[in-house]
């Protein structure tokens, strides 16, 4: 059988659904007239279930209704991604210009085209923006790192 | 105080230099960048809000509803000149415009669109200054089963009106629940769903998944196109003032969308999207050459843009009054809101009267600005979408990672909303609609608080909710649409209008 898009949504709602009801157990249950932390979550992780499952059988069912997913894009998802994350980590660590330096230059690896002279020109004029406005303009305090 | 009264309030603050400014930066911003393909007004908003954190509350207020013109309206052009509509209640827009476009009508498709938006924006802001105070004094009445029943109605709303199964579209609303449930539960103190990480008791802001699931996921599903194929009707914007002919065919579809977007606006969950598809159904049936609809018929830009736009207006109603955010984009205006210390409800226009007359007169002023700006730089916006992608993006996503981290200087959520961006992506290759889901975050807590206090007056019976005639009324209306939409008949008009404007 094809794994079709709704077959494979209906299976990942299912696990959240799961996973959901699961960790609501850690809370108080409670009852409907006085409900714990735990009451809610459990409810509309169960619905999430039933209905994750009901759209399995109906993929099941009559697989003609989805296709399956033509082509993941890894290259720039795992680039851009990455530009994200060391973003914030160098924001934090050290400051705001190594932080937008870093996220373009990640980033950029993400497409294919343009070449390094231009790479440079946007590197510099994104920094200085970036200062610019959330610094100057806005009166953000946030530490340039150098 | 009498309407007019308050009115004058409204205009003498915002009619001060500053904020006047404000509204005028606002408008500019909000359009620069909500021009950008791919880019919708609520990305545009979520990456400019940082900036309004800074100012009063009442500049930050006019300068939100400015970017909130200017990015609807940005919107609008990327979706009549690169069909790429930004959100869903710009897709009907694109259908016609787009094809006017192709016609090199472009100049005539903008210019329609903006006087169609003033219109219906000026009538829009009419009502919300007449009905929203004695709105807000029957909110003043709702109780829990009330709000939490409104709050149901409003999730079903959005998660049956987008495109793919309605199965799907309420679980992803309920998704999203889940995820606003993340971080310490008020009524106990229990942490729940935080995975022992201390940044996440406070829960997940909102603006955070906003960009993750929208601009970061977007951005990679861009890049891994080929650049080719997206036809740009750039150099045809010629004559852009329309004809008189173009008015007179005009006049009766804005004013008719004005009223059906002025109406279901105030419907929270999906107004705008259903009122631009009504007004598009309505026109299409009224006209006398319906063939013409799907082919650059101007009565299929002008009507759906009025009706959104004025839906867009009204939608303040129930978001001011009630403090309950009926679309995506207000649960973020709703955020900054709270930011400046102002907890939004039927309260708000008696406590803070100069901040929602203020705001009620920077709509009309904002209205006009968007005309007057526009009008004369269409070229500037246009020529911005000849910018090759690889340079965009870069933008976007220094302006949203940058405003992330300054909100609250933490490096998690700029975190998160990388994560929010996988999961963003995951959904774009799911085809599973975000919509619901971000508003299935933004009411989560505020449902779940609602049902807890409800069956705690009526000590664990759930009939309280039929019981209460408000509450009920609001639950017979999501039953309706409900069952309308399992009706085979419905589902196949949804279809048809949702499908011819993902494929046109």
């Amino acid at each position: 059988m094809v794994i079709t898009k709704s077959f494979l949504s209906g299976s990942l709602f299912t696990l959240f659904g799961a996973g959901t009801v699961l960790m609501a157990q850690n809370y108080a249950m409670g009852t409907a007239g006085r409900m714990g932390p735990g009451y809610f979550p459990t409810l509309v992780g169960a619905l999430i279930i039933l209905l994750g499952v009901a759209q399995i059988i109906r993929a099941i069912l009559s697989p003609n209704k989805s296709e399956p997913i033509a082509e993941w894009e890894l290259r720039p998802l795992f680039f851009l991604l990455t530009a994200v994350v060391v973003f914030a980590v160098t924001m934090s660590k050290f400051g705001l210009i190594p932080a937008v330096v870093a996220l373009i230059v990640i980033a950029r690896l993400a497409a294919r085209e343009g070449n390094l002279l231009e790479l440079a020109a946007m590197v510099a004029a994104l920094t200085a923006g970036a200062v610019l406005v959330f610094v100057y303009l806005l009166n953000i305090p946030l530490k340039l790192g150098i | 105080m009498d309407v007019l009264g308050n009115l004058i309030l409204g205009f003498s603050v915002a009619l001060s230099a500053t904020n006047l400014f404000y509204c005028l930066l606002g408008v500019t911003l909000g359009t620069f960048i909500g021009v950008l393909p791919g880019v919708g007004p609520l990305v545009t908003i979520a990456v400019l809000l940082p900036m309004t954190f800074t100012l009063p509350p009442e500049g930050a207020m006019i300068m939100l509803a400015g970017i909130y013109y200017g990015a609807a309206y940005g919107g609008s052009t990327t979706a009549i000149l690169v069909n790429l509509p930004g959100e869903a209640s710009s897709v009907v827009t694109a259908i016609d415009g787009y094809q006017m476009a192709r016609k090199g009508r472009a100049g005539a498709a903008l210019a329609i669109a903006a006087i169609g938006s003033l219109i219906a924006g000026c009538i829009g802001t009419v009502l919300i200054a007449m009905f929203a105070p004695p709105l807000s004094e029957l909110a003043l009445q709702f109780g829990a089963p009330e709000y939490f029943s409104l709050m149901l109605m409003a999730l079903i709303l959005s998660a049956s009106l987008v495109h793919g199964s309605l199965l799907q579209g309420i679980t992803m609303a309920l998704l999203g629940v889940v995820v606003g449930l993340i971080g310490i539960d008020v009524n106990s103190g229990a942490y729940r769903f935080t995975f022992g990480i201390l940044g996440l008791v406070e829960g997940v802001e909102f603006s955070v998944v906003a960009m993750g699931l929208f601009a970061f996921a977007i951005i990679v599903v861009n890049l891994g196109q080929t650049t080719a194929g997206r036809e740009v009707f750039t150099s045809s914007v010629s004559g852009l003032m329309p004809t008189r002919n173009d008015m007179k065919r005009t006049w009766k579809p804005i004013l008719r969308g004005t009223a059906i977007g002025s109406i279901l606006g105030i419907l929270p969950g999906a107004g705008q999207t259903i009122a631009s598809f009504a007004s598009y159904m309505t026109e299409k049936r009224l006209s006398r050459t319906p063939g013409e609809f799907g082919h650059g018929a101007i009565e299929g830009v002008a009507g759906p843009e009025s009706a959104n736009n004025a839906a867009a207006q009204t939608a303040f109603i129930p978001t001011l009054t009630l403090g309950i955010p009926a679309t995506p984009t207000m649960a973020l205006l709703l955020g900054a809101l709270l930011i400046q210390g102002i907890t939004p409800g039927p309260q708000v226009i008696d406590q803070h009267p100069e901040l929602f007359w203020g705001l009620i007169a920077s709509m009309f002023i904002g209205n006009v600005i968007l005309v007057l700006l526009n009008l004369p730089l269409v070229g500037i916006w246009v020529a911005m979408l000849k910018i090759p992608y690889r340079w965009l993006y870069p933008i976007i996503l220094v302006l949203s990672c940058v405003g992330i981290y300054s909100v609250n200087h933490s490096a998690l959520d700029v975190s998160l909303a990388a994560l929010f961006g996988l999961l963003g992506y995951i959904f774009v290759k799911l085809d599973c609609e975000p919509a619901p889901f971000i508003l299935g975050i933004v009411l989560g807590p505020m449902i779940e608080e609602n049902l807890r206090r409800a069956m705690l007056l009526s000590r664990g019976d759930p009939m309280i909710f039929v019981r209460h005639p408000i509450s009920a009324a609001f639950l017979l209306v999501a039953c309706v649409v409900l069952v309308a939409l399992v009706l085979p008949s419905v589902r196949r008009t949804k279809d048809e209008v949702i499908v011819s404007e993902s494929d046109g």
